[in-house]
């Protein structure tokens, strides 16, 4: 008796306390990036998330689901309230009210930024909920303890990364976790609030296309596993229709959660589970064989007709076919030939191996094992696991950023594979019970005797099975014991090395060593935004690759002509062929699209390689998609097929306004050939000529540079002659049009 | 305090009201002269200029004058008489000049056939080909009298017919004399040919005979302007002597009355005094219009004529409504102008595009001789709003229906299992016990 509790409630009690204190160990191995850094919005996409929030929190809610944003995607301007998950924004501008509500004058920024690790504490709550559906309480524990320090998970949930993601995956789990129950139970109060929370994931991030195709799998495969069941029945016809009436809720949803392929499958099973029902219910009152085989046939007609329907619908038009996102994740080389917009982003790239154990570490060898012992059991949520784990290990292995969806699963069915083993080696009642056995035994050899015994062991901790081995002597269960011991302290060790040293940098700043170890911090990104911020008009516009869209918006509050949201392919290889030509052409672009400010990117001098040479080709594979006839891939590639900057690259490499701007005034730098450090090369000597920009900021690193894009020529000249003038050369013209009079 | 405030402001005033000339844009002139004696051969010409309350500074170009000071331009206009000036080194070269242009400043050069390759030089960045030098313009039709035999003093009456630029009384009247070296005028949209050769005329020097003329015929320029971007006016006349107190018994001084009108700033001069649009029926100019919105789009114009703003009178403003194309080109009407009213207005009701975007309102009003005019104002055109679409509309009627009779199906068969729920069970409990 511990603080005057019996037995039961000490474990309620501890239970309580660990959940807290693996929450707060969630919470703080996420704030590395602001211990290091500061309290900042992170990367690119944040960015975006933080300024709408910031919009609505100024504004109404209404005004928010209505916003035109006319300083975006100029001059087309993007409708942000039907083109936005508001699920992330709500939720921060609702916590921000509630705090302000109670005279707490927190600022919006701080919210944005805790936000992520605070919802990973709830992630970690959800997924012991989840495990102890599936195991029990102390396997759910442990997977709590798992995920909340998985870095497959942090890299996406550190403080200031204010991402979707960062509470879509508490949502995810807290989905399955009711699903899981109302199965169980046969519940529609947990069926409903499996679809409140599904509307709320549907909210919140596009990933919720996973679970409505997961839960109908889930439900076709327990059918075709001949468990349909009433509780079955009443749990996803719940689900759907309230949750896919809530989805339609939602602006950016609509129409597609009837209309899409990605939709279809959940309707169809539901379709399939009112026949069933149906078919049920008739034979429960006409017990006969032969009804039953014309039942079956009748399923399985209408199983044909469903689908022929679909089909048809499809090819019909009624029926959107798949989106190119979700063709690329069956074939990994659809986005590289068709969408190369989409195949563009370092995430959408297929995962590479290491990148699992990087991620997981000996998670990802216990995941098999966990996915083992869910088919020794093979319940209703057993087989939810099951395909939850096998679903999302695919698409993991076809996307980088898909990871973050196979975390939850790998530490649920880790943490029931080493809960197993703990159980099995860790439970001191084995060595009394096996004395107890031994008496029994010896008592009375008959097998019908050892029932009893079984199940008060079931009863008792309700953890091993009778036909499990059991293990003997103190040796062999304190070696395992001390193994496994060992493990977890590397694991914990792995994640907080990886989660401090890989994913806590905010991306807009960069830290580097110098010789001497002392950090060095490169802050161009903010320097360069502040300089537009105070240095231009209001009303200017930006143009820049769209990767720094979001950030321009929400760091310089510049209008920008394209950014992250990348809606519109033709605007983005427009901008594409503007970097990819000559000063002339992209001259003409600029000024049919009133562009003021040029910005790009440039790690030459740093070695930073994320910069816009390194990116050109992409700029230039996206323009050639919509303008194959002027932008062409081949002509930015030397004769043996190189890319290359130096003496030998092309003169269409040379002449295109990315290569001019990157290098422009470099070569002084050096006083004479510069060197470019990220691709290892000399540049040519010859000093590179403006005309149609002017420079107008280039940062302490150089790694941003802005230019400024030059009014007409006064005296109606090509600025190439104007600024040959500018610089002392006479005009030539006499002799030439002597010539052409000649001619005439 | 605030009486000494006052004088000093009231003397500010009335300095500006005295010294303030006919141009719109100052009344600084530096004359420049290749001898400082040139002077008393255009005394007429400079008389003139006094008269309309220009401030002349003349300047021989040997001496250095400074054309701007901490960035500011010294004087409002240039009248460059000095066609012989060779030195690179000059404070005034091409350059500086080109500067003085794009700065606001106007220029009126006149040249003689010794011009030098430095005016050459200047001259061609406004795709104005001057001749080479000690080549005249030759016409052995149209001479006058009292020409030397070389057939150069020659008389035309080729004016544009442009009144912004040169008076009615100038275009019908009297022929000019000219003597002095042709030009060709180029492509640049700029430009403006004032005055230009007869037909019968070329280009050449008429000593050799052995080149082929510069330009032959009506493409042999006298007078050319251009009005730059910026609405600064550059005029090159060919001809020294067409300024000359002998040549002022013909056509030419009036000409000449005019040609520094224009160049200066006092002829051909519009502004807009004010812009507005508005939703019909609202008054107040949004900053965000809906896709559809009718608005009421209106611009103010006036004109500077004899030295006083009056309402301009042409018929032919457009508005544009441009998104990257111009989705909606049309008319504005000219309204009829209210007394002690001194400009014109503009209007027009027009129904925005049925896109969404930012779009820009442009009036883009550019006519040769006239100051242009581009104001562009830059809108948003957003979307409907989720709460402006129709509601209630016919076709949704079988939906309303349809709910409508979903949810009294519900609430009966709510009742009917309520209130049989007991009954139910009692057949069955009777089923079984039978």
């Amino acid at each position: 008796m511990v603080l005057g509790l019996d037995s039961q409630n000490q474990a309620a009690l501890l239970k309580v306390v660990i959940l807290g204190l693996i929450s707060f160990v969630a919470i703080a191995s996420r704030l590395f990036s602001i211990i290091r850094f500061e309290s900042v919005i992170h990367e690119f996409d944040p960015w975006f998330n933080y300024r709408a929030t910031k919009y609505l929190v100024s504004t109404s809610f209404y005004d928010f689901w209505n916003w035109f944003d006319e300083r975006s995607w100029y001059p087309l301007g993007r409708v942000v309230g039907g083109t936005v998950f508001p699920g992330l924004m709500v939720t921060s501008a609702t916590i921000y009210n509630i705090l302000h509500a109670l005279n707490f004058p927190v600022d919006i920024r701080n919210i944005c930024v805790l936000l992520a690790p605070a919802f990973s504490a709830l992630t970690a709550i959800s997924a012991y909920l989840f495990t102890a559906e599936i195991k029990n309480s102390s396997a759910g524990l442990l997977a709590a303890a798992f995920i909340g320090v998985a870095p497959g998970y942090i890299s996406r949930s550190v403080a200031g990364s204010y991402d979707n993601e960062g509470i879509a995956i508490f949502l995810l789990m807290f989905t399955f976790y009711l699903w899981i129950k109302g199965l169980k139970e046969g519940s529609a109060f947990y069926g409903a609030l499996t679809a409140l929370f599904y509307f709320y994931m549907v909210a919140a991030w596009g990933g919720y296309v996973f679970i409505i195709n997961l839960i109908p799998l889930h439900a076709f495969v327990l059918i075709l596993m001949g468990r349909f069941s009433s509780r079955l029945y009443v749990a996803y016809s719940s689900f759907y229709v309230l949750g896919t009436l809530m989805s339609m809720q939602i602006p950016f949803v609509g129409f597609q959660a009837t209309r899409t392929s990605e939709h279809m499958a959940a309707m169809g099973i539901f379709f399939l589970l009112q026949i069933i029902a149906f078919v049920e219910l008739v034979r429960s009152h006409l017990a006969s064989k032969q009804f039953q085989i014309l039942f079956k046939s009748f399923i399985v007609i209408s199983f044909i007709i469903m689908f022929s329907a679909l089909v048809l619908l499809t090819l019909g038009g009624y029926i959107a076919p798949w989106t190119g996102r979700f063709y690329s994740l069956w074939d990994t080389g659809y986005a590289k030939k068709y969408i190369p917009i989409i195949a563009s982003v370092s995430e959408h790239q297929p995962t590479a191996w290491p990148s699992f154990f990087f991620d997981l570490e000996m998670l990802i060898f216990l995941f098999p094992a966990g996915i083992y012992l869910c088919f020794r059991e093979l319940r209703d949520e057993h087989v939810f696991v099951i395909l939850y784990g096998i679903t999302s290990s695919y698409f993991a292995g076809v996307m980088v950023r898909l990871m973050l969806t196979l975390t939850p699963i790998v530490c649920v069915t880790a943490a029931v594979a080493v809960s197993h083993l703990l159980d099995l080696y860790l439970d001191i009642n084995d060595l009394e019970m096996e004395q107890t056995i031994d008496k029994s035994e010896s008592s009375n050899k008959s097998k019908h005797s050892e029932k009893p015994v079984t199940k008060k062991v079931k009863e008792n901790g309700s953890r091993s099975s009778s036909n499990q081995p059991k293990i003997k002597g103190f040796d062999s269960r304190a070696i395992v014991i001390m193994n496994f011991f060992f493990f977890l302290v590397v694991f914990i060790w792995h994640c907080t090395w990886v989660t401090s040293n890989a994913y806590s940098s905010p991306s807009i700043v960069l830290a580097s060593r110098n010789n001497d170890g002392t950090s060095f911090i490169i802050d161009d990104f903010r320097e360069a935004y502040y300089w537009l911020r105070k240095n231009t008009d209001y009303n200017s516009r930006v143009m820049s690759w769209w990767d720094y869209g979001y950030q321009i918006a929400g760091m310089a509050d510049r209008t920008t002509l394209v950014d992250n949201n990348t809606w519109n392919n033709t605007h983005i290889a427009t901008v594409g062929k503007a970097m990819a030509s000559s000063e002339e052409v992209a001259y003409q672009i600029m000024r049919r699209h009133d562009v003021n400010y040029v910005l790009v990117i440039f790690g030459g001098l740093l070695g930073y390689s994320g910069d816009d040479i390194n990116k050109f080709l992409w700029m230039i594979r996206i323009a050639e998609g919509v303008y194959p006839d002027e932008v062409k891939e081949e002509n930015y590639f030397t004769a043996r097929g190189e890319y290359r900057v130096d003496d030998e690259a092309t003169p269409t490499m040379r002449n295109s306004i990315m290569y001019k701007l990157s290098y422009h005034n470099y070569n002084q730098l050096f006083n004479g050939q510069g060197h470019d450090r990220v691709r290892n090369a000399r540049l040519p000597s010859e000093t590179i000529q403006l005309s149609t920009l002017e420079e107008a900021y280039t940062t302490e690193n150089w790694i941003v540079r802005i230019y400024k894009v030059k009014d007409l020529d006064n005296l109606g000249r090509s600025l190439k002659q104007a600024t040959a003038f500018n610089l002392g050369k006479k005009t030539h013209r006499t002799k030439n049009s002597k010539k052409k009079y000649g001619n005439y | 305090m605030r009486q000494i405030l006052g004088i000093i402001a009231f003397a500010f005033a009335a300095l500006l009201f005295f010294v303030e000339s006919k141009s719109t844009t100052g009344f600084r002139v530096l004359v420049l002269l290749d001898e400082e004696n040139d002077k008393n051969l255009y005394t007429q010409f400079f008389h003139s200029l006094e008269e309309r309350d220009y401030k002349l500074t003349y300047n021989k170009l040997s001496n250095s004058v400074e054309l701007f000071s901490y960035g500011e331009r010294d004087f409002d206009h240039i009248i460059h008489f000095a066609p012989k000036s060779k030195d690179k080194k000059d404070t005034i070269n091409p350059i500086s000049l080109v500067n003085f242009v794009n700065e606001g400043g106007n220029i009126l050069l006149a040249v003689s056939s010794e011009l030098s390759e430095n005016i050459r030089n200047f001259a061609r960045e406004f795709d104005i080909e001057f001749d080479e030098r000690d080549n005249y313009v030759i016409d052995h039709f149209n001479y006058d009298i009292s020409d030397n035999g070389n057939h150069t003093l020659l008389i035309s009456k080729n004016f544009v017919n442009n009144e912004a630029i040169l008076g009615k009384e100038v275009i019908e009247g009297v022929p000019v004399l000219f003597r002095g070296i042709g030009h060709r005028v180029g492509t640049v949209s700029l430009l403006t040919k004032i005055l230009w050769a007869n037909d019968t005329a070329y280009s050449c020097d008429f000593e050799l005979m052995e080149q082929e003329p510069l330009a032959i015929g009506n493409d042999v320029g006298l007078i050319s302007a251009i009005q730059a971007r910026n609405n600064a006016r550059v005029t090159f006349v060919g001809s020294l002597e067409f300024f000359s107190d002998q040549y002022s018994k013909s056509g030419n001084k009036a000409l000449v009355n005019d040609l520094t009108k224009w160049t200066f700033q006092e002829k051909g001069i519009l502004r807009i005094t004010s812009r507005f649009h508005h939703k019909e029926g609202e008054y107040e100019q949004l900053e965000m219009y809906r896709i559809k919105d009718n608005i009421i789009y209106n611009i103010e114009i006036s004109e500077y004529v004899n030295d006083q703003w009056q309402a301009f009178n042409g018929e032919d403003v457009q508005l544009e409504i441009i998104m990257l194309d111009p989705h909606i080109r049309i008319n504005l009407t000219a309204l009829p102008v209210l007394e002690e009213h001194n400009a014109r207005k503009y209007e027009t009701l027009v129904q925005l595009p049925d896109v969404y975007g930012v779009f820009t309102f442009k009036v883009n009003y550019k006519r040769p001789g006239y100051t242009y005019i581009v104001d562009t104002s830059t809108v948003a055109i957003r979307p409907f709003k989720h709460n402006e679409y129709p509601r209630f509309i016919s076709a949704a009627y079988p939906y309303y229906t349809g709910a409508a009779s979903m949810g009294v199906g519900f609430l009966l068969f709510c009742f009917v299992w309520i209130f049989n729920k007991d009954n139910g069970k009692l057949a069955s409990n009777k089923k079984k016990t039978n």
